[in-house]
């Protein structure tokens, strides 16, 4: 069990990453984020109802809880930096949106009673997690029997060494970056969790380095040596990273699962 | 946007309601809203915590209840902005 103040700390980099105003711009206006296609994938799958009470968990600039609350009763956006709340707070009044509500909240220790929300979401954010298992037990105990999961995250291919270069990869990018798992690893904690995988979907993205590295202000420095840790791929990586060098600059792919489950 | 009740009702302090530190009982953590709605604070007999409402927003961290547990209700501070 991970000590407490090393949870807080692991936090407060969350907080320290997020926080800054260009970082909060560049979450709320990156196309990944607000148009990406795993956004599009969780309203093909979850058909919700105008009853329904919906928890977004780590909402950032709050695409996810902007793109339900039109059809929903009540969505509550949650988020551990509160520059970030705010920027979701503002863009709901913007859309004109007078559904969503916002708290400053935990992942790992959700102030919610029990079996209160009928779908909870949570998009690519679950890499920040040092106690992931704890929040997919919080998952599945704030949802409502029968309620649903809507999930996405980045995933790694289940080669040990691979998956550790690549997560070293990631976090030489973003402090805060804490795991990215592979598939069937997210299917066996979600099962342990109590939540039951009903369909999954895999989506490939393509980045242009300098913006992927321009939205957590990577150094000059940090940016050779992640250029230079591409270069250098493992084998069991080039088929997901898939890097391609063109006019002076480096694309490359990252691989993001949709996982809809059920409590 | 105040904070509307029927979605105070759903609140909890999370130390209480939460993991390995939840109390005994089906529903833990329950919250008490006071000072003009600026402030909720834990019901649990041995929490104490107290977390502030900031701009509409109430901050339900474990690491902001602490800082305020057992603060006498009538000395908490007005809960200021939610960015400093």
């Amino acid at each position: 069990m991970m000590q407490r103040r090393q949870r807080v700390d692991n936090k407060k980099t969350v907080q320290q990453q997020f926080g800054g105003q260009q970082t909060i711009h560049g979450y709320a206006t990156s196309t990944v984020h607000a148009h990406g296609q795993s956004l599009q994938r969780l309203a093909c799958f979850i058909q919700p109802q105008p009853t329904w009470y919906v928890l977004d968990v780590a909402t950032g600039a709050g695409h996810t809880a902007h793109l339900f609350a039109p059809r929903v009763s009540q969505v509550i956006a949650t988020d551990i930096t509160p520059g970030m709340l705010a920027k979701a707070a503002e863009l709901a009044a913007r859309l004109g949106l007078t559904n969503v509500q916002t708290r400053l909240a935990d992942a790992e220790s959700l102030p919610f009673d029990d079996n209160t929300f009928d779908l909870l979401t949570c998009r690519l954010a679950f890499h920040h997690f040092p106690q992931s298992q704890q929040v997919l037990a919080e998952f599945a105990r704030v949802l409502k029997s029968g309620g649903t999961l809507g999930f996405t995250d980045n995933i790694v291919v289940p080669d040990k060494k691979a998956a550790a270069y690549y997560n070293a990869y990631e976090r030489l990018r973003d402090p805060s970056h804490h795991w990215v798992y592979p598939l069937p690893r997210l299917r066996k904690m979600m099962a342990a969790a109590g939540l039951t995988v009903i369909t999954i979907d895999q989506l490939s993205k393509e980045f242009e380095f300098h913006k992927w590295a321009d939205r957590q202000n990577v150094s000059p420095a940090n940016r050779e040596k992640l250029l230079l840790l591409m270069r250098n791929i493992p084998a069991a990586l080039k088929l997901l990273f898939a890097p391609r060098w063109e006019d002076d600059t480096m694309y490359f792919n990252l691989w993001e699962a949709v996982i809809i489950a059920q409590k | 946007m105040a904070v509307s009740m029927d979605l105070l009702e759903i609140l909890r302090c999370p130390y209480c309601v939460s993991g390995e530190t939840r109390k005994e009982g089906d529903d833990p953590g329950q919250l008490n809203l006071v000072n003009d709605g600026r402030w909720l604070v834990c019901t649990e007999p041995d929490c104490g915590r107290e977390y502030p409402v900031k701009e509409d927003i109430p901050v339900m961290l474990i690491e902001e209840g602490d800082k305020w547990q057992d603060t006498p209700v009538e000395t908490l501070p007005e809960p200021g902005k939610l960015i400093d």
